[in-house]
């Protein structure tokens, strides 16, 4: 069981990064999870199955959308591919997010203020 | 619409995402297999990685669901299923909520018909009635008319009223012309009357101002009903002579059919000839005229009562003689017709029938439904322990609860309907009450389904509350390791079969108790002997019967006649019938000669043929009755009851006694000697009070208008066409009217007692078998819940016999104390009863004892069954069980 620490993404993160990943080239399930633990390098301590139902979400507001298809090791599976509204979804969505980080790093930055 | 398609879709959804999830666990275990894992590490390392399969799938199914919708539909299914499984309670319950709505919502529909309908009048809210009260009054409605010469001074003094009308209610015409000729109620009201109520006619016109003045009141105005039934509903009848009383009268008009006042019930209107001159101290006393007015806007009725109390008050001040003890109110006609409508007592009786069907309905529910939570308690902690929030599990109950009332709302429903069509039918037996259109009133079938609906919602939540309590394993504990049902959960059904037992032990004893005292007082000795009586009402004209000579000479011969026809024993005239409309009169003792008017006690008063008595059956208890002898020229004298004699003459010296009794007018009044008494009568027949009452001979006080009465040696109706001969062979244009028998007369009076009592008897079986099936339903179903006991007792031995003798002496034991209980609830109900039905004789230690011995056989009864059922069962069934 992992401590609730690593778990504990904020809302929406997940997604974020879901749709910045598919934005780089189609993925299935498998394929995106393994990527976004690779690309944060284990720091994001992700729960595999936590995947699905953000991909749920996503697929239910149509920012993303899902084919069946033949994977590189040969195997069926749904690729998700990002729609137009995803990736404006993710434009703005990556921009709040920068204002935040921006806005969250100047209160945490020492000796101002 | 991608709602739409989503919804359609889902299933092949659910699919994909499971067979996504099996793919992207089969991916991770090949993975890890080709970096040497063993599968079996592999697909473990594979599951962790991925967390909780089922919850993620759960949550990703989550995103496409209605959640509140779906979990809605889950738990109706949910819910109709543990309906199915116990079929016997869902029948019970849904069949008990129904009748408790039926019931009720019948009875209330048609008091709401009767009473609380609005008077057909404009703005009825702000239209009064003003009325004289007297402190001395006799009946419980002390609603008295009031004296033209008071009309006159409270028309022009009262500051609260735009408009005023009289109506003199009483008077009654012969019709004659056209067809036999026939007694109608003609109201006699002024010119404004009309005006003022707010009604115009459905044919012709209402009276003009001014035909209220003598010369020009030949003008008459018909009932829609009297147009229909006499005139078979010619509009050429408008602007038709009519003769009334012998007088020609112009038809100006027909009254709408819906114009229908319950106090008021008229055939027709003639117009009201008052004159101002009308002041003398007679026409004070001729206390006739009720007074319709409309409120000046902005006056409420609060304050109209103010004013006319004060104008009461004046004119007892001014006129001390004749207006002592005398006051004047006024009320809204609604309310008024309220308080003076004769049915109200039976209504009250059905509507207290009513209640304790809907009390014992709601004791049922609730009694079943607490037993089946406590059965349920162990369902309950599995689900809390599995992870079911409390919020969850409340709402699936209120499913399942809502489930049940809907089912018997809806049955409900449609039995009222049903049952207020049947008592519609049953109830149209005279005029008054055809014109009723009772339908089932909304409002009341809202509320009673609303209570019944609450009860059945409120006890359905019990099992959650009980799973409330956050000690789940104690109760999963409990139930597993002990061979019955825990202490705290056998404790709970004992008390709840005991209260049961203690509450339809009260509530049906008040129901029988009640039903009983009101059939009694129905049935209670009347005083008299109502059996083959035929009565009819003559009420001579007075242009032809204006002198006492002539009307006494006419019943005379009369009476001379009937006594001769075949199959009469006895005929005489009365002034009343021993019955509610009876009129009643003040007097003065020896002594008293100086109390004002008002002040005076009062009787029912009576003018009688000498063999009145013989005729109705009443027994003479001292002195002796009337004789040919007491005429004009003889010494006065009078005959008092039992009841008169006990009040007035305490010392039992009645007879001798002068009374002067306040009967036509002042001057023929005279002191009278009091030469017998005899047994009292009963004059309301849903009263089992009597009254005290005083006769005069009809000799010395000869009437124009009289009733005869008739014993028969057989059939009394078969008098009938012998009794219209005899008076038209004295005159062929004397209309006769309510020829009946005393038995009809007194039905009319009770608004078909009849009918009341196979009311109260469905309303008695209703309540019976409602205490009887909640009962049994609730024993039954706690002891069934003991098979799993039973069935190991039997494994180790135990002997059939003597577990059925311990499940019937636990029975018996919860029994004896909710009965106890139950008895010492309903001791004190004959008196609460008698104190709020004065009327009401409450007796029958009886019915204690046989509810309780009912009640207490049910409980083994219903112990009996299951038990022997239990003992049946393959123990290992039994153990198994649950």
């Amino acid at each position: 069981m992992k401590t609730r620490e690593q778990r504990d993404l904020f809302p929406g993160a997940l997604e974020m990064m879901i749709l910045r990943t598919l934005k780089r080239q189609p993925l299935h399930g498998y394929a995106l999870v393994q990527h976004i633990k690779r690309t944060s390098k284990d720091l994001l301590q992700i729960e595999e199955g936590s995947l699905y139902p953000a991909l749920q979400r996503l697929l239910k507001d149509e920012l993303v959308k899902a084919e069946w298809g033949i994977s590189s090791t040969n195997r069926r599976v749904r690729i998700y591919k990002l729609t137009a509204a995803g990736a404006k979804h993710l434009e703005h969505e990556v921009s709040r997010f920068e204002k935040m980080l921006e806005g969250i790093t100047r209160v945490l930055a020492p000796g101002e203020s | 619409m991608m709602w739409l398609r989503q919804l359609f879709s889902r299933r092949r959804l659910y699919g994909d995402l499971s067979e996504e999830i099996q793919e992207h666990l089969e991916e991770k275990i090949e993975e890890l297999v080709a970096g040497g894992m063993s599968r079996k590490e592999a697909a473990y390392a594979a599951h962790r990685e991925f967390g909780n399969v089922m919850l993620t799938k759960e949550d990703s199914r989550k995103v496409w669901r209605w959640a509140a919708m779906e979990d809605f539909f889950t738990d109706v299914r949910f819910g109709a299923r543990m309906l199915r499984k116990n079929p016997g309670f869902t029948v019970i319950v849904v069949f008990t909520l129904a009748l408790g709505i039926a019931a009720n919502a019948t009875i209330f529909s048609f008091l709401s018909a009767w009473i609380l309908k609005k008077p057909a009048v404009s703005d009825p809210d702000r239209l009064m009635v003003v009325y004289g009260t007297n402190s001395n009054e006799l009946r419980e409605i002390n609603q008295n008319p009031v004296s033209a010469p008071n009309f006159f001074t409270w028309e022009k003094e009262n500051r609260v009223f735009s408009q005023m009308a009289a109506m003199d209610p009483y008077e009654a015409a012969s019709l004659t012309g056209q067809g036999e000729p026939e007694r109608v109620s003609a109201m006699r009201v002024t010119a404004n009357y009309f005006a003022i109520l707010g009604v115009s006619p459905a044919l012709g016109r209402a009276f003009a101002a001014g035909e209220d003045q003598s010369g020009s009141d030949r003008v008459v105005i018909l009932s829609h009903r009297l147009w229909e039934r006499r005139y078979g509903s010619d509009p050429k009848v408008v602007g038709a002579t009519v003769r009334l009383n012998g007088e020609s009268h112009t038809v100006i008009g027909v009254m709408p059919s819906g114009f229908i006042l319950h106090s008021f019930l008229t055939q027709m209107w003639t117009p009201l000839v008052l004159q101002d001159a009308q002041q003398s101290a007679a026409a004070r006393e001729n206390r006739n005229l009720y007074l319709f007015a409309r409120l000046k806007t902005g006056i409420s009725a609060k304050q109209a009562r103010a004013d006319i109390a004060t104008l009461g008050r004046l004119a007892a001040e001014a006129f001390p003689d004749t207006e002592k003890g005398w006051g004047a109110e006024t009320l809204p006609l609604q309310d008024f017709m309220i308080r003076t409508y004769p049915a109200g007592s039976a209504m009250v009786i059905w509507m207290s029938a009513a209640g304790f069907v809907l009390l014992i309905a709601c004791a049922n529910i609730a009694g079943l439904l607490l037993a089946r939570a406590a059965g349920r308690g162990k369902e309950m902690a599995i689900r809390a322990a599995i992870g079911a929030g409390r919020g969850r599990m409340i709402r699936q109950l209120l499913t399942e609860a809502g489930l049940i009332a809907l089912l018997g709302g809806a049955l409900g429903l449609a039995l009222t309907f049903w049952s207020a069509r049947a008592l519609q039918s049953a109830l149209a037996f005279d005029e008054q009450s055809q014109a009723l259109q009772p339908a089932v009133d909304g409002h009341v079938l809202f509320c009673t389904s609303a209570i019944s609906l609450l009860a059945a919602l409120l006890f359905g939540l019990a099992p959650a509350l009980q799973a409330g309590t956050p000690n789940v394993s104690a109760i999963l504990k409990n139930d597993s390791a002990t061979v019955s049902a825990g202490r705290g959960r056998s404790r709970f059904r004992s008390v709840l079969v005991a209260g049961e037992v203690a509450l339809a032990v009260f509530l049906l004893t008040g129901a029988a108790l009640f039903i009983k005292a009101a059939n009694d007082a129905i049935h209670s000795d009347p005083g008299f002997d109502p059996q083959n009586l035929l009565t009819a009402r003559l009420s001579l004209a007075n242009a032809r019967y204006g002198k006492a000579t002539t009307q006494s000479a006419f019943f005379q011969e009369l009476l001379e006649k009937l006594k001769v026809l075949p199959g009469v024993e006895s005929a005489a005239v009365t002034s009343n019938l021993p019955a509610w409309d009876a009129g009643d009169v003040s007097f003065r003792l020896k002594g008293q000669e100086n109390t004002p008017a008002g002040a005076r006690p009062r009787a029912f008063h009576f003018v009688v043929s000498p063999d009145y008595f013989g005729t109705a059956g009443i027994a003479l208890i001292a002195g002796r009755g009337f004789t040919e002898s007491d005429n004009a020229n003889a010494p006065a004298v009078t005959l008092i009851c039992e009841v008169f004699a006990r009040r007035y003459f305490p010392n039992g010296d009645a007879i001798g006694k002068q009374v002067l009794i306040d009967s036509g007018d002042a001057k023929s009044a005279q002191w009278r000697q009091i030469v017998g008494i005899v047994r009292s009568v009963k004059i309301d027949p849903l009263d089992s009070v009597t009254h005290a009452e005083i006769y005069e001979p009809f000799l010395q006080r000869p009437a124009s208008s009289m009733a005869v009465m008739v014993r028969a040696k057989s059939n009394p109706e078969a008098l009938a066409p012998g009794l219209r001969e005899a008076v038209w062979a004295l005159d062929k244009d004397q209309p006769i009217t309510s020829v009946m028998s005393m038995q009809d007369q007194k039905t009319i009076e009770t608004t078909g007692s009849g009918l009341i009592e196979t009311i109260q008897a469905i309303c008695a079986g209703m309540a019976l078998i409602l205490a009887v099936v909640g009962l049994y339903g609730l024993v039954s179903f706690s002891v069934g819940q003991r098979s799993r006991e039973i069935g190991i007792r039997i494994a180790l031995g135990a002997e059939r016999k003597n577990i059925l003798q311990l499940v019937l002496r636990d029975g018996m034991k919860l029994a004896l104390i909710g009965v106890a209980i139950g008895l010492v609830g309903a001791f004190p109900l004959p008196r609460a009863f008698g104190s709020l039905f004065p009327g009401f004789h409450v007796a029958g230690g009886w019915i204690f004892v046989l509810v309780s011995v009912l009640m207490g056989g049910v409980v083994v009864l219903a112990c009996y069954v299951p038990a022997r059922r239990a003992m049946h069962l393959d123990p290992m069934v039994a153990l198994r069980y649950e």
